[in-house]
């Protein structure tokens, strides 16, 4: 039969197909049997599972916990090594009798992570414990699917972790609580680095010989300088005072606007308190039009570089050379500001706090501090198994009795300190770092340093004695650096956090995107000519188009947090 | 009579039954996935767990502010780039046509396919400075021939067509091979005819040369026609910026800034709806033209 | 033959036309793979523009010194043979029917409505992903080679290049007494190797290039292709304002070189293999489509 040699080579290839899915839906069944087996035995031999008590009681017989893991785009191993073999899965198991089974990992930087736990939500698949966002979180919680950690994180916290959550200052556990029980573990981080500071090329202010700025009149004076009295000599006027990115409303940490807004009073992209106790958007209050409007001027009269607009931080960076002030945050240093200082010696910045336009100290906005949380599954038999990974990362990592050559920045370059399974540190180790290490510089006394400080004071040195490479270390950790700035406005209280630090609202989910959108435009319009009224226009606007109900929810919101 | 038609056929039922298989499973079941455009989606609660709203994210979609300047930026600029993307490579593969040097001809097809490979994460960085209006080098010529620097990437009269044009620059290379083929597979003898009747190069290109390569031209019009609501969102998100939000906005970019903030997996669910019924329709009205008139069936 | 003096000019102007053409092409390659060489610094500060600054062979270094990197090239080429051997087996045996007329196939028009109804209707992330957990492909290679391997645009390609063959072919051959199975393997598919071959690259540049289902499907990062791999690992995002800033990792997140590198990295293979396969190239697209 003609034909017969077809049939055969089409139910072949059916079977192979067929066979082929067979087989590896065996294996994904087995991955999926896997862990309910192992909750199930987890379960079962919960008696014989036990703990022993204590933030750091080791269970016995091990248990295996399946966890989804954020990894970091600069993880490295050693040879030999992987995800489920290194220092951190041996000390879980050790010390903790854990076995952590990642059953899928994804890289976090860049939003892989995010979306691939979405996907494993629509589909069902939670793991045991896992690292989730606000906006997860607040979904989670709504549907019943995470476990209440109120109970277990006040039994089982070790005494270094309370101690810094304490220090943290209320907001942390606060962003994970809803209807006063906490849901998950928050990922420790620091706001106070978010906070903007003013970095000024040195060598182009004592070239002029302009003041140091300690008032927003001299920072514009000296931007319309920079701009105009051609500070690098090359007789061409090709240089400008103040950088700006086409993010920069929004705000990437780099070259933003929100360092010169607050030196206005004005706060972009937080919630503030207003006269009556009411929490109300910084970005549409009055004073921003103010700081909008001298902005304009400027860059009208060209101390802003004409193209800002379509520049990312990325070609910003690149022309740095040319601009004189920059608003960003304390790790600018590192990058983008190493490379312009190494290609162009002689260059040299220094760091400000904020000034202000009046007489009125200017406060330092900082973001939300939380973006990360560590959630436990519905019915999970071990919720308490979270807090005592927490616990031990912080006791190996930061707490006094710390090893972070081991577990930490390792001596080979090896990044242990990204095999934990959630990062987190405490909100003012940067801090802690700049105030030991210039106590250090000063006395000569290296007793009292652990080992990332000896690190930071070496390069200190390094750097003193003409090493460029090592200049970021100076900047930041520096006795005049950007942690110094930070520290100054830890001290004298000049610093606003955002008030609202809960997950998105419904109108907020709806809406944010399109507000902020508009604002975006509208302001980098204003900044490039439009007429100022252009912002009333935008407040209206931006109450009507949600923002009022935002507003609405996000009082609400605070409301249920002291009720 | 209808037996002996099925014995002649049903090997072609059973050839193509593995390929029917594939895309039943793979594309017409997740189809029903479709249903999250009228659902409030929520994965914690699954697509069926989650609510049914009807038509509320359409309704939803169109209050946005700004979404009809969206839509027209859409549009726009698809169209001007089907247009372009047809004026463009057909020119270039006539001209490269008259090349006699093999060698040379293998080398162009090459070099104009290169920039493909790039991608527009990287072209964005570059074509900032080729295009800057301060000291950019297609400035500095029109600065030279005594005209105002223009600002490409920051104007919104001109952010479409830079779009357009960069968008060309980067494919046309593929276009281009595939017309050059086209003009390679026309009857030679055709090309004589016209010259015994006296016609010179010119009047050949157009009376033998781009009748001969019409149906392809046909093919990846009608094709491209189904893409026109895509009008290229990599590129225009790694091109745009606040400045050129008027212009340069277009349905993918809006739809992802929303996604950045809350994963609205619905109302991105709605917006992919709402393009594919436009590019059925685009495209059944041209398979129905192409067959009524030139009794060509494209596919 | 004797040209005139237009025709002369323009083919002289044609020729130039071109090299102006090439040069503008190739250019911006020349000026990232200067990037990819130069130190970080001189990168970032914007120094490089055709020719390396500060020579450094690092940013190669870099990646290929981690051994994911090496893993990831043999999944993408586990990927890409197999992928294109199914896709191509898939492309033929649907092109095949396709391409019969209607008289001799009368649900011909059905099926390739079926087929193109695919391109225009999508479920969307969530139910694709859901649809390939619930076959059990996650995180194995079939997740990367099943759901696309039927390919409708290569199936049209296909489908007009057998409709180019002469008719007279599957005349004799059916009173030689061979069916179709026969007709298509023995007869048309020899024929077509131009065909062939252009799918055969189009589906191969594809496997190559395609980061984003590697990401979706695949569970460990030491299952993803090359690409996946340095999409996400190499160029994962930019440094957006968080919380958590980790000092050691931030030089190495922004690097511009590794960047640059990565492109070459990852196009070199199919800038290598597509001149071989551009003779194939112009023919199969030819006949595809010249034949109504």
């Amino acid at each position: 039969m003609k034909n017969f040699r077809l049939v055969i080579a089409v139910i072949l290839c059916a079977m192979v197909f067929l066979t082929a899915c067979g087989t590896n839906s065996g294996n994904s069944t087995n991955t999926t049997q896997g862990s309910s087996n192992n909750s199930s035995n987890a379960g079962s031999g919960s008696s014989a599972g036990q703990s022993a008590p204590g933030p750091f009681g080791k269970y016995d017989p091990p248990i295996t916990i399946n966890v989804s893991k954020a990894a970091s785009a600069n993880m490295r191993f050693k040879d030999g090594e992987d995800i489920d073999n290194n220092v951190w899965q041996r000390e879980y198991e050790e010390k903790l009798g854990i076995k952590l089974n990642y059953l899928w990992s994804a890289i976090y930087e860049g939003g892989a992570y995010d979306q691939k736990l979405n996907l494993a939500i629509s589909s069902g698949d939670l793991p045991d414990i896992f690292q989730v966002n606000a906006q997860q979180l607040k979904q989670l919680v709504e549907a019943g699917l995470v476990e209440d950690m109120t109970d277990v994180f006040d039994q089982y916290a070790s005494d270094f972790l309370r101690q810094s959550f304490e220090e943290a200052g209320e907001q942390y556990l606060l962003s994970a609580t809803f209807g006063g029980r906490l849901y998950a573990l928050p990922g420790l981080a620091s706001a106070l680095d978010t906070a903007p500071v003013m970095y000024v090329r040195k060598d182009w202010r004592e070239k002029l010989g302009l003041p140091e700025p300690k008032t927003m009149q001299d920072v514009i004076n000296m931007a319309l300088a920079f701009a105009n009295n051609d500070p690098d000599g090359n007789g061409v006027k090709d240089t400008y005072g103040i950088a700006l990115t086409k993010d920069a409303v929004v705000g990437t940490g780099f070259a933003d606007l929100q360092g010169f807004m607050n030196g206005f009073h004005a706060y972009l992209n937080i919630w503030i308190e207003d006269d009556s106790g009411n929490l109300v958007y910084g970005a549409i209050q009055p004073e921003v039009k103010q700081a909008l409007q001298q902005l304009q001027d400027l860059y009208k009269a060209g101390a802003i570089d004409r193209e800002f607009a379509t520049k990312d931080m990325t070609k910003v960076g690149e022309d740095l050379n040319k601009i004189g002030i920059q608003f960003g945050m304390m790790w600018n240093p590192i990058v983008p500001m190493l490379s312009q200082v190494l290609s162009n010696p002689g260059s040299d910045w220094e760091v400000y706090p904020i000034p202000s336009i009046d007489g009125q100290p200017a406060k330092a906005a900082t973001a939300a501090p939380v973006v990360r949380f560590l959630a436990v599954r519905k019915g999970y038999e071990h919720p308490e198994a979270a807090v005592k990974i927490y616990n031990l990362n912080f006791e190996n990592l930061w707490s006094p009795n710390a090893q972070p050559d081991v577990y930490g920045t390792t001596l080979d370059g090896t990044e242990a300190l990204h095999y934990t399974l959630m990062p987190a540190e405490p909100p003012f180790k940067n801090n802690n770092v700049h105030l030991k290490v210039t106590e250090a510089l000063r006395t000569g006394d290296t007793s009292k340093l652990n080992r990332e400080m000896q690190i930071t004071l070496s390069d200190i040195q390094a750097y003193q004695n003409g090493d460029m490479n090592k200049w970021p270390g100076e900047k930041i950790f520096g006795e005049n650096g950007s942690q110094a700035v930070l520290n100054q406005y830890l001290v004298n209280g000049n610093l606003m956090p955002n008030a609202f630090y809960g997950a998105s609202t419904d109108t907020m989910a709806e809406r944010s995107a399109s507000l902020e959108k508009l604002m975006v435009e509208v302001f980098t319009k204003i900044i490039m000519g439009d007429p100022i009224d252009s912002f009333d226009k935008f407040v209206e606007d931006w109450k009507k188009l949600g923002g009022d109900d935002i507003t609405r929810e996000v009082n609400e919101w605070r409301a249920g947090l002291t009720g | 009579m209808k037996f002996s038609r099925l014995k002649m056929e049903w090997p072609l039922h059973l050839l193509i039954l593995p390929g029917l298989i594939l895309v039943i499973i793979y594309n017409y079941i997740p189809m029903l996935g479709l249903v999250m455009a009228f659902q409030k989606f929520i994965p914690a609660l699954g697509i069926t767990g989650s609510k049914w709203i009807g038509l509320d994210n359409f309704r939803y979609l169109l209050d946005l502010p700004n979404i009809w300047q969206v839509l027209w930026n859409t549009v726009y600029i698809a169209v001007m780039k089907i247009i372009v993307g047809l004026i463009v490579p057909i020119t270039l593969a006539i001209l490269l046509n008259e090349i006699i040097h093999e060698r040379f001809k293998k080398f162009v097809q090459t070099m104009i396919y290169l920039p493909h490979f790039l991608s527009w994460v990287i072209l964005g960085g570059i074509l900032i400075d080729i295009l800057s209006p301060n000291n950019g080098i297609v400035n500095q010529v029109i600065k030279a021939f005594g005209f105002e620097p223009i600002f490409f990437l920051g104007d919104n009269d001109w952010f479409p067509f830079t779009v357009v044009l960069t968008d060309q620059w980067k494919e046309m290379g593929f276009n281009t091979i595939v017309y050059l083929a086209a003009i390679t597979g026309i009857d030679p003898t055709l090309y004589e005819a016209a010259k015994l009747d006296g016609a010179n190069r010119l009047r050949q290109t157009w009376h033998v040369t781009l009748p001969g390569m019409l149906p392809i031209i046909i093919l990846l019009m009608t094709l491209s026609l189904g893409n026109v609501l895509n009008a290229g969102f990599d590129q225009i998100f790694n091109l745009y910026s606040p400045a050129v939000y008027e212009s340069g906005d277009i349905i993918d970019t809006f739809v992802y800034r929303l996604g950045l903030v809350e994963a609205q997996y619905s109302v991105a669910t709605a917006v992919g709806m709402f393009k594919s019924v436009v590019s059925l329709v685009l495209i059944s009205v041209s398979y129905w033209m192409a067959y009524r008139f030139a009794n060509y069936r494209i596919f | 033959m004797k040209l005139s003096r237009g025709q002369r000019i323009f083919l002289a102007g044609n020729y130039v036309f071109f090299i102006l053409l090439s040069l503008l092409c190739i250019l911006p390659l020349v000026h990232i793979f200067a990037i990819s060489l130069s130190s970080s610094s001189a990168a970032s500060a914007g120094l490089v523009t055709l020719w390396p600054v500060d020579f450094t062979l690092r940013s190669y270094d870099y990646i290929i010194n981690k051994h994911e990197f090496f893993d990831s090239i043999i999944v993408s080429i586990k990927r890409l043979v197999v992928g294109t051997s199914l896709s191509l087996l898939l492309c033929m045996t649907i092109a095949y029917p396709l391409s019969k007329e209607t008289k001799a196939f009368r649900m011909r028009t059905v099926y390739a409505w079926i087929f193109v109804f695919t391109i225009l209707f999508n479920g969307g992330l969530i139910p694709s992903y859901m649809i390939v957990r619930y076959t059990g492909l996650l995180d194995t290679l079939w997740a990367l080679v099943i759901p696309s391997a039927v390919n409708v645009f290569n199936v049209l390609l296909m489908l007009n290049f057998f409709r180019g063959l002469p008719k007279e072919l599957e005349e004799s051959a059916f009173i030689d007494g061979a069916g179709h199975w026969i007709t298509l393997w023995r007869i048309y598919v020899p024929l077509s190797m131009p065909s062939v071959a252009t799918v055969a690259l189009f589906t191969m540049v594809f496997h190559w290039n395609s980061w984003f289902d590697g990401m979706i499907f695949m569970n460990k990062i030491s299952n993803y292709p090359l690409s996946t791999y340095l999409q996400n690992v190499l160029t994962s995002g930019s440094i957006i304002s968080s919380s958590m800033v980790n000092l050691n990792d931030l030089a190495e997140i922004s690097d511009r070189t590794t960047k640059a590198a990565q492109i070459f990295v990852g196009s070199l293979p199919i800038l290598c293999v597509y001149p071989f396969l551009q003779r194939y190239f112009m023919k199969g697209i030819v006949l595809g489509s010249v034949k109504g």
